[in-house]
């Protein structure tokens, strides 16, 4: 699954996007994307499937789904 | 007005005009325009905003917070633009315009617009400063 | 030009570029037909390809470039992408099932590719087992003729209990007939753990099974490969994952067939790149994303252990 990155994420992680396999949850997906990138633990996100924001670490994700990684918003 | 000004003024004519209907109880158009500030950063100053979306989420997001502007406060018609990419000190980043019977909810509509948009909707904005640098910004 | 080297300070000398995911074959153990094959417009073009590998070279001194796929024969203008690569100074290499060889041994002899062939059994009915293929008569028929074209060829066998276990010294007689190397594989953990317990043997049963014909010198350490010498003068190596992982030496980085970076086997990560060469070739961005990405390979299967995320359809092995 497609895993996109935005704002100060993009630029810590080098790119805007990565793919992950073999993760079942969102909580798998925190656990694993902390341990690979170290500095994601200091940063503030919220994360979307599908174009939502998904509050629940359960959340199961499915090979297909579109998830990323938002740092507070700053539009407007 | 000269060149890029006119043109973009003709853009937010357009965009203004888009909510303008024939419509017997519409008595106000209200229109606001976020504009880029040349904000003070340590001993430079802001001198562009590089605006990054997920695109896909902020157009549907945009559309949302439209729908429940229109309902919340009656509203004829809203319309919101948000620039994407460069946009320099004085530009304008954020269209809203809206349409209503009167101008009360009209404002209270466009008060509340901004404010959805800068909670909900997946853009975020790097200051580029004069002397080169910059930083990823956040809302307050 | 800067070598890259990844957190650990392996240095990468080493591309793996799968250029298709499509195969002729169905070896049960790759597990083909659990994936869609990818459309089309998501495979790196024969320009990409090369802009690619052309990059890795001047930018970062990578030495060797390896083709793999699925099936690496099976993509068209393979030769083209070959004549382009030749003149960059790099060793090239390629693995294939050996189904459509014949039609390269001259050019691959001519543009100095390397070979590796991969054989599992010299058993027809074993090999439409292992692959639901009836070519292998034509596999070895290529084997003996590429060996004999003065081709660098080298086998490839992944060794499988119960049912090649009992070919291995024919596999050996057969690669020192005609002059080549044999290398076993020891059965990685692609699949699930159940298949992978059936299945798999251990480097040290092997040996012992040669053992019992042969007797064994250690001759070297290829870096992926601990290769012997036969008292007849034949050549075996050994390439175990499992029981003795060379992830300490790797210095391969792999390159999927739509374009993205895999930095071990094992890993759960891939990198996109085709953001970086579509819609047009951001070159020095391209650059800093690699620089930047290799730092993040893990250490390997000695830490990852268990089933590693790709498919082998579009990474080679």
């Amino acid at each position: 699954m497609r895993v996109l990155l935005f704002g100060k994420l993009k630029d810590i992680i080098g790119t805007n996007s990565i793919e992950v396999r073999g993760l079942k949850r969102i909580s798998d997906l925190k656990e694993f994307l902390f341990q690979k990138f170290p500095e994601l633990k200091n940063q503030t996100f919220s994360i979307s499937v599908n174009f939502e924001i998904v509050l629940e670490e359960d959340l199961e994700i499915k090979e297909n789904d579109e998830i990323a990684l938002l740092p507070p918003i700053s539009g407007g | 007005m000269k060149g890029k000004k006119f043109r973009e003024y003709l853009v937010y004519g357009k965009i203004k005009n888009s909510v303008r209907k024939h419509c017997l109880n519409c008595g106000a158009i209200i229109t606001f325009e976020g504009v880029v500030r040349g904000d003070k950063v340590g001993n430079s100053r802001v001198k562009k905003i590089k605006y990054e979306s997920y695109e896909q989420m902020a157009e549907k997001e945009i559309d949302k917070i439209r729908r429940e502007a229109i309902e919340k406060f009656k509203l004829h018609d809203a319309v919101i633009k948000h620039r994407i990419g460069e946009v320099k000190v004085g530009e304008t980043a954020l269209f809203v315009a809206v349409l209503s019977e009167h101008r009360k909810e009209g404002f209270k509509a466009i008060d509340y617009i901004v404010d959805e948009v800068k909670k909900k909707v997946p853009i975020w904005k790097k200051e580029i400063l004069e002397n080169k640098q910059s930083r990823w910004k956040e809302n307050d | 030009m800067k070598f890259l080297k990844d957190g650990y300070g392996r240095r990468f000398d080493y591309i793996r570029i799968s250029l298709t995911d499509r195969c002729n074959l169905g070896c049960f153990y790759c597990k083909k037909s659990l994936f869609k094959p990818l459309p089309r417009s998501e495979i790196l073009t024969l320009e990409e390809i090369t802009f690619l590998v052309s990059v890795f070279r001047e930018q970062f001194g990578i030495q060797k470039v390896r083709l793999t796929g699925g099936e690496p024969l099976l993509r068209k203008e393979i030769n083209k992408l070959i004549e382009n690569i030749s003149g960059m100074n790099v060793k090239i290499k390629i693995t294939t099932n050996g189904v459509f060889l014949d039609n390269f041994i001259e050019f691959f002899k001519e543009k100095k590719v390397s070979v590796n062939v991969s054989l599992d059994t010299l058993n027809e009915e074993k090999f439409f087992k292992i692959s639901g293929d009836r070519n292998l008569k034509k596999v070895i028929d290529n084997i003996q003729r590429c060996a004999s074209s003065g081709i660098n060829l080298k086998i490839n066998t992944v060794a499988l209990r119960g049912i090649n276990d009992d070919e291995i010294l024919n596999l050996i007689n057969f690669s020192n007939s005609i002059g080549t190397e044999i290398r076993f594989i020891e059965f990685m953990p692609f699949v699930d753990p159940e298949t992978w317990r059936t299945y798999f043997i251990p480097e040290e049963e092997i040996k012992r099974k040669i053992l019992e014909k042969f007797s064994m010198r250690f001759l070297e350490d290829s870096g992926t490969a601990y290769v012997y010498k036969l008292d007849n003068g034949g050549r075996v190596g050994f390439i175990s994952t499992v029981s003795r992982p060379f992830c300490d030496s790797c210095s391969r980085l792999r390159i999927t067939a739509d374009g993205k970076i895999v930095l071990c086997m094992f890993d759960k990560v891939s990198y996109p790149l085709m953001d970086f060469l579509r819609p047009n070739i951001r070159e020095s961005d391209l650059i800093d994303f690699i620089t930047k990405v290799v730092k993040n390979k893990p250490r390997g299967f000695i830490e990852l252990k268990g089933e590693p995320a790709f498919e082998m359809t579009r990474l080679g092995g």
